[in-house]
């Protein structure tokens, strides 16, 4: 829904104006919190120890330095180590994060589309299950999922991940399941007229109709990849993510210098990682804010 | 037209089509969740031991749940922990959802600069968390702290293990996140609401207010419901961001949930790592936290749906 | 914005991005060291190796004399000498990641139980009942098994009585201290005067927080000192405070004369609950505090504790029960040892105020950052604090650190010659005794971490050999011995450090050998010793098993760092940490 762009003074509700008060001071206290990380990040260590408040001085680019070429994961292999830098960790992010959140949802998308149009005793059984196993708090199972992992030889692989991210027993598979429950049948009962198999009506009909909701899961699913360090911690250690790079850095995990005096991974060092993590992924999201959020929000099924 | 025939057709293609499509994810399923937790579950049953390099679990039967009620009427850690999960699961109800409702609605009707609140509600779920993590200390711990005792010439000495103070920071943190967590997708539940209908209670006098109750709540409503049952359902196992704070090292008992009380008897900072003669106990809390969350998330369910505002 | 407009800033962006990365990148060195160039004559072993705070020159070192003593041996057809390939890393590794993993021997921090149940060791039986090795035909007269304490010897050599084995080898001690700055108790005359010996058994709070306190301190740094803790004049301690009488008056001394008394760090505060269990296991002495890891035996030391669980008090002292046999069933009673009081009073003491404020410290003992700081940035005010300014223009005398702190900090100093000098002398500080009757008695310390070497039961078998001669040639008194020279840590074991390997060694190196190694101390290890201690290591855990409340808490330093409870007294705290035990212990 579009409106025409509203001025800020003039004949507003109390609820707008109510609601930009209180969105002007969390915004401002966002800021606040950013601005604080990226001017530290321009901080030597001494100068953060000596006043966390202060304005960096001198102005230094050290940290920044001390990142790329202190946050590595060393890869072991029969012949010694290899380190991955920054970039290809944001690389290994991309696949992992986009891949994970792929397979996710779709199978998510699917199952939920199952459950909800072909009713039936499999179908119900199956939603219960999504159901039960959204409630029960299963403990203790990662160290039995890494075992059949290692098993099934899916540690160590992007594919691995994949296969073990390929679920649809998450919280999306109801929201799915509540959108394709209320989605007119009508458009599929005219194309199995038409002689169109069910495969080809969910594809090429059903699914492109959830496109946004579809887009959205994926969105969050991504982001949630995107920040997970305990999975790859765990199952994909040769192709380290930013996450786990991050992780790492700040837990000690890192390159030592090489004539062995002071160290990368200062605080002031972390957080200027935490700047270079965040802000390409900021600024892409700013550059296409309308093209992820805002076609997210138009339309629906027209009627 | 379609004759019996093709209807039979029809359906028997369907079920070929409903099991090819699941057959994958419901393998998935029994590998990853059920082969892998059935043990899990069981164990809450048994006790676990591996001292003679074997291991070797007897049944107990209930021996796990008697120690688990033990401490439960000796201490109060279990208290403190289920305390602190409701906390947050009210905190996600009552403060989170409504404020990322009307965060959303901001959004939705285009307001003034909701372009630019747009990106900055949103920006700490696209943020990686352990890069909000060391933003976030690093700044209540230095930057916070210094400004008080400039001020106030008070230093607080571990901020973050001070029963007085750790909750607010948790909570503040746990609220940022809160309120861009959900919000694409209260906005896109938002854009199914008819434009004709919006229009009509404007020119029928209807304020913004009274069109966010009273058309917009109602068309998010199944979704909201959604997100709530959910939420009640993750209070066993809600962390609330607590071990990317603490790490593995045991936090403070007055910061802990119910889900970081398991997490740390099952992988938490133990002498030598995680121990797997505690994995009995956990799997007897998932058990019992089960048995409590299922009748109250059904009734809950049930409630919400009965109570609450429709659409026409 | 236009698509064309979107792109260029994009491409703009990319290649600012891009062209700063690769300056960075340019800088990053070391990467081809990290790499082994595989010797094809040569017999490889791969060594995966948990790289703590303890470093690698040392394995560097042990690894370049094992290549070369076995240089001329042949373990396969076709190839003769051993090649080690290296894969060191500070992250650790599950069992899962052991059996699917192509190294061959392993040392670091593992749940010991886990791994041999999980089938991730190899039998090394015969290893550890062999001699030690320093090369092909150059065993050593004793067993490795002969240089493990029996305690040690009962928690690895494991299984069904009558085919027990074992599966893997204690690698470094570890000791949670007090470490102290020498350089500074010699500059602001810290040390207790000769003569001074139980002058303060009688003082009472208010006099040891005076300043009388500053006669009991030498007035030079050549005066002589008090007998110290050991109560015989001309050892290592001499000078240092005897009992808690006298560190009050240390502290008192030190807020006089502008030094920080501590300093530790917020990334680990069970290093805090580790020094409180050092101190309760030193006031118990070694055979009632192993009490606490069998579960079983005779207590000698007990407070005698009412129906509601109160300490009863005898001429204004906790009353001691008569001997009291312990049983699983019974073993929370062990919570009632005296020692246990007594530790709880040293930490309060610790965490005590003082009535002027101080930047550095507040009103508190200790570096007011403390309880925010990172372990690295501790080590770093510790060292160097002073020297750059951070510290308000004052030194901290003291850091509770574990005894591998000095290596983990090595980068805090200029370069390892630095750190070796005379300039940098730190030393453990043996723990005050409660009273003066106590003085003399022996020291208790606990090494909580189990780090362990061990062969992957993976291992290919005509692989086994190599990797067990390696283990062999780690655990020589000469392997071991280079392992003190380059961290200024012990192995824990029993093996002399030779005069050369003495003389090498840091300041606190040689404290730390002096120290645990000393005729009067014992060294135990935070491991179970009896079936129904090893039934529920979960209830063994050594940052809870002490200190823990019925509320939760574990840590009684965050206890009394707590502004609600830090006016609470130790009695207050000890009844509820007996209460909890009593109420909440499992077995029946």
């Amino acid at each position: 829904m579009k409106t025409a762009k509203k001025k800020l003074f003039g004949s507003k509700s109390v609820f707008e104006i109510v609601l930009f008060i209180v969105l002007a001071v969390y915004s401002l206290a966002l800021i606040t919190l950013l601005a604080w990380a990226l001017m530290t990040s321009f901080k030597t260590k001494d100068a953060y120890d000596l006043n966390k408040l202060a304005f960096p001085s001198p102005f230094s680019f050290d940290s920044y330095i001390n990142v790329i070429r202190g946050m590595a994961k060393g890869i072991s292999s029969k012949t010694g180590k290899t380190y991955i830098y920054i970039e290809t960790m944001a690389l290994n992010s991309v696949l992992y994060a986009g891949g994970c959140a792929l397979f996710n949802t779709f199978c998510t998308a699917t199952v939920a589309y199952c459950t909800s149009r072909y009713k039936g005793p499999a179908a119900s059984f199956i939603h219960n299950l999504v159901i039960v196993s959204l409630i029960l708090p299963i403990v203790g199972s990662l160290p039995a999922t890494l075992e059949m992992a290692h098993n099934l030889k899916l540690v160590n692989h992007l594919y691995g991940m994949y296969v073990l991210k390929f679920s649809f027993n998450n919280m999306y598979y109801l929201i799915f399941f509540a959108f394709f429950s209320s989605m007119s049948w009508g458009y599929a009962e005219s194309a199995f007229i038409d002689g169109a198999s069910h495969f080809t009506v969910y594809f090429r009909i059903m699914l492109p109709l959830a496109i946004k909701l579809f887009l959205t899961v994926f969105l969050l699913f991504f982001i949630s990849y995107w920040n997970d360090y305990q999975t790859p911690l765990m199952f994909l250690k040769n192709m380290p993510t930013l996450a786990l790079g991050l992780f790492a850095f700040m837990d000690g995990d890192v390159k030592k210098p090489p004539n062995g005096v002071g160290e990368y991974n200062t605080i002031p060092a972390q957080i200027a990682a935490g700047v270079i993590v965040f802000a390409p992924v900021f600024a892409l999201f700013v550059i296409f804010r309308n093209k992820i959020m805002g076609n997210l929000t138009e339309g629906g099924i027209k009627e | 037209m379609k004759n019996d025939k093709d209807n039979n057709l029809i359906k028997r293609n369907g079920k070929v089509f409903f099991w090819v499509m699941v057959a994958l994810p419901l393998l998935q399923f029994a590998v990853f969740y059920v082969a892998v937790n059935f043990n899990s579950v069981l164990l809450a049953f048994k006790s676990y031991e591996n001292y003679t390099g074997k291991i070797v679990t007897r049944w107990i039967w209930f021996a796990n749940f008697e120690e688990i009620f033990r401490t439960w009427r000796t201490g109060t850690i279990l208290q403190t922990a289920v305390l602190n999960s409701l906390k947050y699961l009210a905190i996600d109800v009552f403060v989170v959802m409504p404020v990322s409702i009307m965060f959303g609605y901001y959004v939705y009707k285009n307001f003034a600069f909701s372009g630019f609140f747009k990106v900055l509600i949103f920006a700490p779920s696209i943020i990686c968390i352990m890069v909000l993590v060391i933003f976030f200390r690093y700044f209540v711990e230095g930057a916070i702290v210094q400004i008080v005792e400039k001020t106030s010439e008070k230093y607080i000495s571990g901020i973050f293990f001070q029963r007085k103070y750790a909750f607010y920071p948790l909570t503040i943190f746990y609220l940022m996140l809160g309120f861009s967590g959900n919000l694409l997708l209260y906005i896109n539940a938002m854009s199914n609401v008819s434009d004709s209908v919006m229009e009509a209670a404007m020119i029928d006098g209807a304020g913004e207010f009274k069109s966010f109750v009273h058309i917009v709540i109602p068309a998010i409503y199944k979704t909201c419901v959604s997100l709530i049952i959910i939420s009640i359902a993750a209070v066993g196992s809600n962390q609330a961001y607590i071990h990317s704070f603490y790490g593995s090292k045991s936090a403070p008992e007055y910061t802990q949930t119910l889900g970081y009380r398991l997490f740390y008897l099952v992988i938490g900072g133990g002498s030598n790592g995680d121990d797997p003669t505690r994995y009995p106990i956990a799997a007897a809390y998932g058990v019992l936290i089960t048995l409590i969350i299922v009748p109250v998330t059904s009734v809950a369910k049930r409630l919400l749906n009965k109570f609450g505002p429709s659409e026409e | 914005m236009k698509r064309k407009g979107i792109f260029k800033t994009l491409l703009a962006f990319v290649l600012a991005t891009a062209t700063a990365f690769t300056a960075a990148a340019c800088g990053r060195e070391g990467d081809e060291s990290e790499k082994t160039s595989i010797n094809e004559s040569k017999t490889q072993l791969h060594v995966r190796y948990y790289q703590g705070g303890a470093g690698r020159n040392w394995l560097d070192n042990i690894v370049a004399k094992f290549e070369a003593a076995y240089a001329n041996k042949s373990f396969e057809d076709g190839k003769t000498g051993v090649q080690i390939v290296p894969d060191y890393d500070k992250s650790g590794f599950s069992d899962s990641d052991v059996k699917s993993s192509f190294n061959e021997v392993f040392m670091g921090e593992i749940n010991y139980y886990k791994f041999v149940s999980s089938g991730a060791m190899l039998d090394i039986t015969d290893v550890v009942r062999g001699n030690a090795t320093e090369g092909p035909e150059k065993s050593e007269s004793k067993t490795i098994e002969s240089k493990m304490r029996p305690d040690q010897q009962n928690f690895y050599y494991i299984g069904e009585e009558g085919s027990k084995k074992y599966y893997g080898l204690p690698a470094y001690e570890t000791s949670m201290n007090l470490n102290y700055n020498v350089s500074v108790f010699e500059n602001k005359n810290l040390y207790f005067a000769e003569g001074t010996d139980g002058l303060t058994e009688t003082w009472d709070e208010a006099k040891l927080k005076s300043k009388d306190v500053e006669e009991l301190f030498v007035k030079s740094k050549n005066a002589k000192k008090s007998k110290g803790p050991d109560g015989v004049a001309d050892t290592y301690d001499d000078g240092l405070p005897a009992t808690y009488n006298d560190f009050q008056a240390l502290l008192t001394c030190m807020v006089r004369r502008a030094v920080v008394p501590f300093i530790w760090n917020a990334t680990s505060t069970d290093y805090l609950t580790g020094l409180a269990n050092e101190m309760w296991a030193n006031n118990e002495g070694y055979e009632q505090m192993m009490l606490n890891m069998s579960f079983s035996g005779t207590a000698k030391n007990l407070i005698e504790m009412d129906a509601n669980g109160k300490m009863v008090m005898e001429n204004g002292a906790p009353k001691l029960r008569g001997e009291t046999k312990i049983t699983p069933a019974k073993a929370y009673e062990l919570h009632s040892q005296k020692g246990l009081y007594d530790a709880v009073r040293f930490v309060k003491m610790m965490m005590g105020t003082t009535e002027e404020t101080n930047p550095a410290r507040g009103n508190n003992y200790f570096y007011k950052e403390s309880f925010s700081m990172e372990y690295k940035t501790a080590q770093d005010y510790f060292i160097n604090g002073n020297d750059k300014g951070k510290t308000n223009g004052q030194d901290i005398a003291m850091i509770v650190e574990g005894t591998w702190w000095e290596s983990e900090a090595r980068d805090k100093f200029s370069s390892d010659d630095d750190r070796k000098s005379d300039e940098r002398k730190y030393a453990i500080l043996p723990l005050p005794k409660a009273t003066y009757a106590e003085v003399g008695k022996g020291n208790t310390k606990i090494s909580e971490r189990n780090t362990v070497a061990f062969i992957n039961n993976n291992c290919a078998s005509n692989i086994i050999p190599v990797a067990k001669e390696f283990l062999k040639f780690i655990y020589s008194d000469s392997a071991m011995n280079d392992f003190s020279m380059d961290t200024d840590m012990l192995f824990a074991m029993n093996y002399k450090l030779e005069d050369d390997t003495l003389a090498a060694m840091s300041h606190y190196g040689r404290s730390v050998y002096e120290v645990t190694r000393a005729k009067n101390t014992d060294m135990m290890e935070w491991n179970p010793t009896s079936d129904d201690a090893k039934k529920r290591t979960d209830l063994l855990e050594w940052s809870s098993y002490g200190f823990s409340l019925s509320s939760g808490l574990t840590n009684p330093y965050l206890y009394y760092n707590e502004e609600t409870t830090r006016n609470k007294t130790a009695l207050e705290y000890f009844e509820g940490i007996y209460g909890n035990s009593k109420e909440s212990w499992p077995i029946k």
